[in-house]
C-alpha cells in the first residue's frame, strides 16, 4: 500500500461526491418535466418521437401496465438481437467475414445485453461483427440502461405520490432517459475518449510484423503439438470509443475487446481509467440526490448516499489491502511497492494501472452492475477476489447500476424501516407511507429471487462432472468460486467473471442466460408492485414514534441490513470458496 | 456459417423459451397484483 494509492482512491471518492448533486438535480428536472438547458434542442425531437409512435405523454400507467410495457419492450428487441447474431454473416460491416454466432451463445448474449448484464462467453473481436456490436449490442446498452433509470424513477414517483393509481408513463420515461441523459452524455464522453487515443473506425483488422518473433506450440486437429515461429500479429480495429462511452456510463460493461478495459484501445490513459470509474458511479450516485429531490426529503437522499459510501469505502479498503499484500507463498520475491514496481499481487493486472487502480476499478465495477474490468478478477488473492464477489452478492446496491442500484437499495430501505418498526412495536413508515404486509412481501420476493437462482444453479453445476466442473480451470475452492462468481455475476446483471472459467458451453450458456433474465425481471416486477402500492397510500404525518430515515442511525441500520441479508445467505458458499482458499493459502496450498 | 442440420430446431427452441419466459414474467405481474 502506498500513500499515492490511498490518495487516488480518496480523489476518486471526492469526485463521486462532487458529481452527485449536479447530476441528481438535472435528472430530477428531466423526469419532473421542468425546463433544462437541453430543451430547445431536444424537446422538438421528443415531441416528434411521440407523434411518430403514437405515445400520449400525458397519459399515465398503473404499475401493471408499466411492467407489461417494460416486458414487451424487452422481448422483441431480444429476439431481434438473437436474429442479428445468427445472421451476421449476411449483414453489412463485417470486414473479417465472421460467421453466425452459435445458437446457445446467441441466446446467452441476447439475454445478457437485454438485461444490462453484458456477460460475454465469447471473444468479441473474433465473434461479433461491427454491425452486431453497433446495431445489436450497443442498442441494448442504451435501452437497458434507460430502462434501469425509468424503473428507478417509477419507484421514486411511487414514494412521492399520494393516493394515486399511476406511477408514470414507461415510454415517456424511456424516451427522456435516452434523449436527455444517455445520448448527449455519451456523445461528449466518446469525443473525450477519442482525444485520449481510443480508436473509432470501421476498418478491417491490421496485420503487422512483430518486433520480436515468438515461438509458440500449437496443437492441431489431430492432437499433435508442433512448434511454430510467429512473426505477425493481427490488431483488431473498430468503433470502440462510441461503444465504450455507453458501456461505462450505462453500467453495461461489455468490452469491445476480450481484455475489456485492460486493452490499450479501450482504456488508453490514466485519465480514461479515472473517467471510466467516475462515469460508472455518476448516474447511480446522482439518482440518490434525485430521490431526495423528488420525494421532498433531500436529507433522505444523502442518508442513502451515505450508506452506499460506507459500503464502498469498506470494499475498496479490503480489496486494496489484500492485493497490495501480495502472495505470502512467493518466498524470496520482492513484493514491496517502490519507484521501480507496483508491488503486491500483480498477476493479471496491467502495469499501467498498478495495484490501487486495479483494486479500485474492481470494487467500483462490482459495486455497480457494470462488469467492465481493467484487471483479471480470477487472478486476485482469495480475499481480494472475494470483494467483487461479495459486492455483487450485496445486490449491487453500493451506488449500483444505473437505476437498478437505487431501486435495489430502496428494497433494503423498506426492509430496514420494517425491522426498525418491529423493534419499537409500531407500523413501519417510510417518508409518510405506512409499510404494510404487501410491501414487505414484495420486497422479500425481490430479494429472494437472487440467492435462489444463484445457489440452485451453482449447486447443480458443482456436482456435475459432465457439464458443470469441466468448465473450471482451477480445482478445489477456487473452482467453486469460479462457478459461484459466474452465476452471481449473471443473476446480479454484472457481467464480470473469474476469467479462467469457460462459460461457452450449452449448459452454461443456457442456464446463465436464464439466470440473467430471472435476476433482472423477477427482481424488478415486485419492486414495481411496491411502487404502485406506495403511490396509492395516504400520507401519514411524521410523529414522535416515526423512525427517521434522514439520520446517520438510519444509514447505519441500512448498511447492517444489506450486510446481514447477504452474509446470512451467502456465507456458507463463501466459506467453502474464497475464505477456505485464503486459509489454505496461508497453510501453504494454492489452487 | 451454422450447421443447417441442427440449428433450425435449436433456433426454434431458443425463440420459444425466450417468448415463454416473458409470458411467465407477465403472469408473474398478474400474480403480484393479485396478492394485494
Amino acid at each position: 500500500m502506498t500513500s499515492n494509492g490511498w490518495l487516488q482512491i480518496f480523489v476518486f471518492f471526492a469526485a463521486v461526491f462532487l458529481v452527485t448533486k449536479p447530476l441528481g438535480v438535472f435528472m430530477a428536472r428531466v423526469f419532473e418535466r421542468k425546463r433544462t438547458f437541453l430543451d430547445p434542442l431536444l424537446r422538438p425531437i421528443e415531441r416528434l418521437i411521440y407523434r411518430a409512435t403514437g405515445v400520449d405523454e400525458k397519459r399515465e400507467m398503473r404499475w401493471t401496465e408499466y411492467a407489461f410495457a417494460m416486458l414487451c419492450f424487452s422481448v422483441i428487441p431480444m429476439l431481434v438481437l438473437y436474429g442479428i447474431e445468427r445472421m451476421q454473416q449476411w449483414l453489412p460491416w463485417n470486414p473479417q467475414k465472421l460467421g453466425a454466432v452459435a445458437t446457445d451463445l446467441a441466446f446467452n448474449t441476447a439475454a445478457s445485453f437485454t438485461t444490462n448484464t453484458n456477460w460475454q462467453a465469447y471473444v468479441p473481436e473474433t465473434t461479433m461483427s461491427y454491425f452486431t456490436q453497433m446495431a445489436g449490442l450497443a442498442y441494448h446498452n442504451f435501452t437497458s440502461a434507460a430502462m434501469g433509470i425509468a424503473l428507478a424513477i417509477a419507484i421514486v414517483r411511487g414514494i412521492a405520490r399520494r393516493e394515486q393509481d399511476t406511477i408514470g408513463n414507461f415510454w415517456v420515461d424511456m424516451t427522456r432517459s435516452l434523449l436527455w441523459v444517455l445520448l448527449p452524455a455519451c456523445l461528449v464522453i466518446s469525443m473525450v475518449f477519442v482525444s485520449q487515443g481510443m480508436i473509432q473506425n470501421l476498418k478491417p483488422y491490421v496485420t503487422t510484423e512483430m518486433v520480436d518473433a515468438q515461438t509458440v506450440q500449437v496443437t492441431g486437429a489431430d492432437g499433435k503439438t508442433t512448434t511454430q515461429l510467429v512473426k505477425e500479429q493481427v490488431i483488431p480495429q473498430g468503433p470502440v470509443a462510441s461503444q465504450e462511452a455507453i458501456k461505462i456510463f450505462g453500467t453495461n460493461g461489455g468490452g469491445f475487446f476480450n481484455a475489456n478495459s485492460a486493452h490499450p484501445y479501450e482504456n488508453p490513459t490514466p485519465l480514461t481509467n479515472f473517467l471510466q470509474m467516475l462515469l460508472i458511479f455518476a448516474i447511480p450516485a446522482g439518482l440518490t440526490y434525485t430521490l431526495g429531490r423528488m420525494t421532498g426529503s433531500q436529507r433522505h437522499g444523502w442518508a442513502v448516499w451515505g450508506a452506499m459510501a460506507v459500503l464502498f469505502v469498506l470494499a475498496a479498503v479490503c480489496c486494496y489491502t489484500a492485493e497490495a499484500r501480495g502472495n505470502p507463498l512467493l518466498n524470496g520475491v520482492d513484493q514491496k511497492a517502490s519507484a521501480q514496481q507496483s508491488g503486491g499481487n500483480m498477476e493479471g493486472k496491467e502495469v499501467r494501472f498498478g495495484i490501487a487502480n486495479s483494486a479500485l476499478y474492481a470494487t467500483v465495477t462490482t459495486d455497480a452492475s457494470c462488469g467492465a474490468v481493467n484487471s483479471m478478477h480470477d487472478s486476485f488473492t482469495p480475499l481480494g477476489g472475494m470483494v467483487p464477489l461479495v459486492n455483487i452478492m450485496l445486490g449491487e446496491v453500493v451506488f449500483g447500476g444505473v437505476g437498478s442500484g437505487l431501486y435495489g437499495m430502496i428494497v433494503f430501505v423498506i426492509l430496514s424501516v420494517f425491522i426498525a418498526g418491529l423493534m419499537v412495536g409500531r407500523t413501519p413508515e417510510y417518508l409518510g407511507k405506512k409499510i404494510e404486509a404487501y410491501d414487505v412481501k414484495m420486497a422479500m420476493l425481490s430479494v429472494l429471487i437472487f440467492p435462489l437462482v444463484i445457489l440452485v444453479f451453482t449447486a447443480i453445476s458443482v456436482v456435475s462432472a459432465k457439464f458443470g466442473t469441466p468448465s473450471i480451470s482451477n480445482p478445489g475452492p477456487h473452482g467453486l468460486s469460479q462457478i459461484l462468481y459466474a452465476y452471481t455475476s449473471a443473476t446480479g446483471n454484472n457481467g464480470s467473471a473469474f476469467g479462467g472459467f469457460n462459460g461457452n458451453t450449452l449448459w452454461y450458456n443456457t442456464t446463465i442466460g436464464f439466470a440473467m433474465l430471472f435476476g433482472r425481471f423477477f427482481a424488478v416486477i415486485p419492486i414495481l408492485a411496491i411502487a404502485g402500492s406506495l403511490a396509492r397510500k395516504k400520507f401519514v404525518p411524521e410523529s414522535a414514534g416515526t423512525f427517521p430515515v434522514t439520520t446517520a442511525l438510519f444509514s447505519s441500520l441500512l448498511v447492517f441490513v444489506v450486510l446481514i441479508v447477504s452474509a446470512l445467505t451467502f456465507f456458507p458458499a463463501l466459506s467453502l470458496g474464497a475464505i477456505l482458499e485464503h486459509l489454505l493459502m496461508h497453510a501453504g496450498k494454492v489452487f | 456459417v451454422p450447421d443447417a442440420e441442427n440449428t433450425d430446431m435449436q433456433d426454434i427452441v431458443f425463440v420459444v423459451v425466450t417468448v415463454g419466459f416473458f409470458l411467465v414474467a407477465m403472469a408473474y405481474v398478474r400474480g403480484c397484483d393479485g396478492l394485494k
